[in-house]
């Protein structure tokens, strides 16, 4: 008994911590669609790219491995280098394939965002390889504090980090929609785009807004994932991109919060589904409760119901 | 578009025969072959997203069913060996029923979330490929499954490259004519249609739904076919043969050759299959050119590349531009329209000529055709209708006005099927139409009109109305395809009603506007599209909403006159809502005055117009 | 992965085909080597599962391919005249690290992970089935998901059941490194057992920094820095490219051993394919650099091929047993 409870908690940590990732490429997939209706399929690939910013940054600041600064501080620029270029990386995706099809019918804005999500893809396979990137990250974390063991359950610190940070993403995004102005704009262009523009909201000002705070928050999904698997390649960005669509939906489009919920359900099943189906399945599990909840729930779990104003 | 002629299927066959003798080596010639699944893979794709506006994203997985389950029925895995053209339609219809059935589950979808469910079941149909060869071997894993049995085509052997390539490019001339034929058919409207107003079409009498689906699983089947085919010439299946790769790769096929634009499509995958081997050296950039493809197109040139090239388009040269590409003043082409050919029309030549009113052959009975019960319908805390009661007989011509927000068009939709009603009833000829789907409440017998419009823009004036045709007509992909005489004599008897009701409209849509896209038409006349629209779903109940929006006096004054010759002519009932009073005055036998949802008023319209209940509700209370 | 062909005359000519370890790819590289005239060897396909595909195709042509590493025991057993290899069968290894795991690592209790490819999934069941004749019958067989990063959810299950080794069967370094090191993190206790794919001191030992301490690999090859007959080869190669990986040494030898046939073949003044295929199945203790003599038998497998074992111990694999079988 003891044993199926150690685990399951074991399992569960697993689940949350990825859970947490996938909660935050998923906000950056609701952010978009609540205020422009489209599915950005680059999305995966921005945290694609955080992952390998994050690579980046450590092989600058290190010498055969070794940080050459402190490692909280060298880990600290990696996530906020991340961010950073994932958000400018965003911008620019805004700006050169979305912008000119506002107007457009779906399916181009859709096929233009897979466009650019095979061009990235690409791109960085052609000039990087396809061979992973390492992340020697013991050289980061103090040698006692690396693992810890509980019980029958062990857990690491980087997993802690991980947790702790997408957390504490998590609620600065919430403080930001909640309190600020801009936070506020981006709520009202959610609802209605044309009349926030006639309230005298600079609709595109917040659309750039939420490509910048969406991106970002999947670039820093991608350099914590990293970091907390030691691994990156040119591929990650399509399944995590997948599964992150899958828990914005599973969620509820549109809903932030839901985009939260929906990234630590997701998580949390894909670990119990491996502790009694063979762990090759795992990925079906996502994929079948997209389309069941598509189906029977098309709003997802926190999502409205909309009717089609005639 | 008319379909290829017989010349150019000559000059095709013998383009097909020639070409493999003449190429290098079996490499060019394998190339040749791959480049007609391709080809046949872009036409099927193009029914689906090009014709009916899906975006597919599982279409991928349809080729890889039909490859598998030739890989099932031919070959030493299970020891079955089905002979080529009995296993080939079998591995067909086996994808076309799995894309019926994920059609079932995701046709509702809104656009978006159709593209999701269809690439979640992609990726589920990959991963099952890979992991189902434990605990039975079903699928081979990722080591496929090959050496299949040879093809023997009533004795004839397919064994050579040269063989292989003949029979994949007659199974993509065949695929090639059912495009064609779909294309120009009801079938091909009708999928046009929810392409571009999903909404309308419906409206018009197209079961969209099911329409979807049948669109989805022709695409599935063509797909499947193309499979088993692809699977006998590789010799072996293996699941990377069928993923998201194969998927953009087509996809980007279809969109260089422009959604929709036969042609196109095929030109698009011999490019791009041809290409890539050309540029062998720079392969690892080609995926990467694919992507900046994909979103320069769709950025800049969406309709396609080939589209411009004259013979790949029907796109004629405006007649409204001169050689040297001015306009033409538009008086110019007014006059210039009388000499177009003005077939027979039970238009009544007098009313040109003679302003006198001729003897109306109906007028208003006394049975009710349409009675709306006590109907309330409630938009979360908002009620939009309040316990509305409504009789409209028989060839009656009945207005309702009030402000805005009153519910007037929100009744239009609960009638037409759009809404349901909370509660209460809608009742049309003694049978209880509530919550009715949209395109049921058009077969019954009535049609509307909308405020905003909702033409199909991208068609034409012709094609527009064709398309109301649809639920009046019942030839079905058999007959379409094999251009059996009931197919000709109903495609000759739409071309006839539609020029019939087009001609109601006098000099407004004639000559060379019939054949113009509707977004190039004024306004005015596309108000007039869409009541032709309408009238063309042969209805007996007209619901036109604001029917003179945007039209100034005098042409005002003609849609007037036209709503009651449809009246006392041809005997429609007619449901109107409208601002303009002078016009409610003139056409109506009743009016009905609507406010916050409620009836505050009935009667004849002199009557109504002194109602203080009414003036209220226009102008607000008297001041004291 | 890549093959390579090559010409014989005054030049030699390398073509090297990638087909990125997928069979459909591996079918497209073989139909244009088979097409190239000139080409009258090719080392590879590496892997089985594209081994696997292309054989018709290099068979039908006459187009002699040496593997290194592709050991699924079907691809000499089909028949085909052409296909040669330099490294032992899975059948051979999987008996070889069955005893090695009974025997060495002393095992009550085995965890078999393998990925779903041909090679992996050969060798898990191959394991197997010797584990159970040994007399082991605890067993817990599970997949993985070559390049998913996370093995965390797996790993799991198999610190729930407590095995004495795992035997993680997957392809390339990178992903044993990730499962070491999530292992040690999950504080599964457990002798990790790895691959070939893992013998790879940048891939293995340095990315796992040093979860992989006391790991064991298997190999095809033996240690390649021991062998006197190598010495000049590792001192080029390294001083060139590096590192050197376990696939390297047998990639090197079977060229050799390809042009030598393709040498013998044009000795008359002509050469075709067949003559080539011959000269290789005539092939009898050549000395290379792979430390034993090489011989093909009458199917072009391997004669008397072993399995060699390694520890890690700090930054280097120290071999520490070799089977054979018995």
């Amino acid at each position: 008994m003891e044993d199926i409870f150690a685990q399951l908690s074991q399992q569960a940590i697993n689940g949350i911590t990825i859970g947490g990732v996938y909660a935050l490429i998923a906000i950056g997939y609701t952010m978009v669609y609540g205020v422009l209706s489209m599915l950005n399929f680059a999305h995966g690939e921005l945290y694609m790219i955080g992952g390998f910013t994050g690579w980046w940054v450590l092989q600058l600041f290190s010498i055969n491995h070794v940080p050459v600064m402190n490692a909280a501080l060298l880990i600290s620029l990696m996530i906020l280098l991340s961010m950073a270029v994932s958000a400018l990386l965003g911008l620019v995706i805004e700006r050169i394939a979305y912008r000119p099809l506002r107007k457009a019918p779906r399916m181009n804005l859709l096929l233009s965002s897979l466009g650019v999500s095979i061009f990235i893809q690409n791109f960085i396979l052609y000039f990087q390889g396809a061979k992973v990137k390492v992340f020697h990250v013991s050289q980061l974390i103090p040698q006692g504090i690396r693992v810890f063991h509980v019980g029958g359950v062990s857990i690491s610190f980087m997993r802690i980090f991980v947790i702790v940070t997408c957390f504490l993403l998590m609620v600065c995004l919430t403080l930001i929609i909640k309190k600020t102005n801009i936070g506020k704009a981006i709520r009202a262009t959610a609802q209605d785009i044309e009349a926030a523009a006639f309230m005298g909201i600079d609709t595109d000002k917040v659309i750039v807004t939420v490509f910048l705070i969406g991106s970002a928050l999947g670039g820093a999904a991608g350099v914590l994932v990293s970091l907390l698997f030691t691994q990156v390649d040119y591929y990650v960005g399509f399944q995590a991109g997948l599964k992150g669509f899958t828990a914005a939906v599973l969620g509820g489009i549109g809903s932030i919060p839901g985009a939260m919920a929906g990234g630590l359900m997701l998580g949390l099943c894909e670990a119990m589904a491996v502790t009694f189906f063979p762990s090759a399945y795992k990925d079906v599990v996502a994929f079948l409760i997209l389309i069941a909840v598509l189906i029977f729930r098309p709003q997802g779990l926190l999502g409205e119901k909309l009717r089609e104003k005639v | 578009m008319k379909g290829p002629n017989a010349v150019t299927l000559v000059f095709f066959l013998i383009a097909v025969s020639v070409i493999p003798l003449i190429l290098p080596n079996n490499y060019w010639q394998s190339i040749f072959s791959i480049t007609g699944i391709y080809v046949m893979l872009a036409l099927g794709l193009n029914i689906v997203a090009g014709f009916t506006g899906l975006l597919d994203l599982s279409y991928i997985a349809f080729f890889g069913i039909g490859g598998y389950t030739f890989a099932f029925l031919c070959s030493d895995h299970f020891g079955i060996h089905l002979p080529f053209l009995m296993a080939l339609p079998i591995c067909a219809v086996t994808a076309m029923i799995s894309g019926f059935l994920l059609g079932l589950t995701s046709i509702r979808l809104k656009g978006d979330y159709l593209a999701i469910v269809t690439l979640a079941f992609a990726q589920i149909f990959q991963l099952l490929l890979l992991n189902l060869d434990a605990p039975i071997n079903l699928t081979g894993g990722v080591n496929g499954i090959y050496a299949f049995d040879m093809i023997s085509l009533f004795s004839l052997k397919i064994i050579t490259p040269e063989n292989y390539s003949m029979l994949i490019w007659s199974c993509a001339l065949v695929v090639f004519m059912i495009s064609f034929r779909l294309k120009s058919s009801r079938i091909g409207r009708g999928w046009n249609a929810i392409r571009e107003d999903e909404l309308a079409a419906n409206t018009i009498g197209i079961n969209t739904t099911r329409m979807k689906l049948y669109s989805f699983a022709t695409g599935a089947l063509i797909a499947g076919f193309s499979g088993a085919v692809f699977a006998s010439f590789q010799d072996s299946v293996f699941p990377n043969s069928f993923g998201f790769q194969q998927l953009v790769i087509v996809y980007c096929m279809v969109i260089i050759g422009g959604l929709g634009n036969i042609y196109g499509v095929i030109a698009g995958a011999v490019v791009l299959t041809i290409l890539p081997e050309v540029l062998r050296e720079y392969g690892g950039l080609r995926m990467m050119i694919y992507g900046v493809v994909l979103v320069a197109i769709m950025a800049i040139r969406p309709q396609g590349l080939f589209s411009a090239i004259p013979g790949f388009s029907r796109q004629q040269r405006r007649p409204d531009k001169d050689e040297t590409g001015a306009l033409r003043a538009s008086t110019d082409l007014y006059y210039a329209s009388d000499h177009q050919d003005k077939p027979h029309t039970p238009h009544d030549p007098d009313q040109e000529t003679n302003p006198t009113p001729p003897r109306a052959k109906f007028v208003k009975q006394t049975t009710p055709v349409l009675t709306i019960e006590n109907l309330t319908l409630c938009f979360g805390g908002l009620t939009a209708i309040d316990s509305l009661d409504l009789k409209l007989h028989k060839n009656e011509i009945l207005s309702i006005i009030g402000p805005n927000g009153a519910g007037k068009s929100t009744l239009f939709n609960v009638i037409s099927g759009i809404y349901k009603g909370d509660q209460g009833r809608v009742i049309y000829k003694n049978q209880d139409i509530s919550g009715y789907k949209p395109h049921k409440v058009t077969t019954s017998g009535i049609a509307r009109t909308f405020q905003n419009l909702r033409l199909f823009n991208d068609l034409s004036v012709v094609e527009n109305i064709k398309a109301s045709r649809f639920c009046r007509t019942t030839s079905f992909f058999f007959s379409v395809i094999f251009n059996l005489k009931s197919n000709q004599r109903e495609e000759k008897e739409t071309d006839e009603k539609v020029r019939n009701i087009l001609n109601m409209f006098g000099k407004r849509l004639t000559g060379y506007r019939l054949n113009q896209k509707v977004s190039q038409l004024s306004y005015a006349n596309r108000r007039r599209v869409e009541i032709a629209r309408a009238m063309a779903t042969d209805p007996e109940i007209l619901l036109l909403d604001e029917p003179s929006a945007g039209m100034n006096p005098q042409e005002t004054e003609e849609i007037t006159q036209f709503i009651k010759t449809l009246r006392d002519t041809f005997g429609y009932t007619i449901l109107v809502i409208e601002h303009k009073l002078n016009l409610v005055k003139a056409v109506s036998d009743r009016v009905i005055v609507m406010d916050y949802g409620k009836k505050i008023c009935e009667g004849a319209y002199d009557d109504i117009a002194e109602n203080p209940l009414v003036i209220e509700a226009y102008l607000g209370k008297k001041g004291k | 992965m890549e093959c390579q062909g090559g010409i014989q005359g005054v030049k030699i000519e390398h073509i090297m085909g990638d087909d990125a370890l997928d069979p459909a790819q591996g079918i497209n590289v073989a139909r244009k080597f088979v097409s190239d005239e000139l080409m009258y060897g090719v080392v590879g396909p590496p892997v089985s599962h594209v081994a696997q595909a292309s054989l018709k195709i290099y068979g039908k042509n006459n187009l002699a391919c040496i593997t290194t590493a592709a050991s699924k025991p079907e691809l000499t057993e089909s028949g085909y005249k052409h296909f040669f290899r330099v490294n032992a069968r899975n059948d051979a290894h999987g008996l070889n690290c069955a005893l090695f795991i009974k025997r060495y690592l002393k095992a009550h209790k085995v965890a078999v992970l393998n990925e779903k490819v041909a090679y992996c999934q050969n060798l898990a069941t191959q394991t197997i089935k010797n584990l159970k004749e040994l007399g082991i019958s605890d067993i817990l067989n599970d997949t993985i998901v070559a390049g998913s990063k996370d093995y965390s959810a797996v790993l799991t299950k198999v610190k729930a059941y407590k095995p004495d080794v795992i035997f993680f069967i997957a392809t390339a370094a990178p992903d044993q490194a990730i499962g070491v090191r999530q292992a040690k993190e999950l504080g599964i206790e457990a002798i990790f057992f790895g691959t070939e794919g893992a013998r790879d001191k940048t891939d293995f030992i340095e990315a796992s920094e040093g979860a992989a301490e006391g790991a064991y690999v298997y190999h095809f090859s033996p240690d390649i820095y021991s062998i006197q007959e190598a010495d000049a080869y590792v001192k080029n190669y390294e001083a060139k490219y590096g590192t050197l990986s376990g696939f390297g040494p047998p990639a090197y030898e079977a060229m050799n051993i390809l042009l030598t046939a393709i040498d013998l073949a044009a000795k008359d003044g002509k050469i075709d394919r067949e003559e080539v295929i011959s000269q290789l199945s005539a092939i009898k203790n050549y000395k290379g650099i792979l430390g034993f003599p090489v011989s093909f038998d009458e199917k072009g497998d391997l004669m008397g091929g072993a399995t060699y074992f390694f520890k890690v111990n700090g930054q280097n694999f120290d071999q520490v047993a070799v089977l054979t079988g018995e």
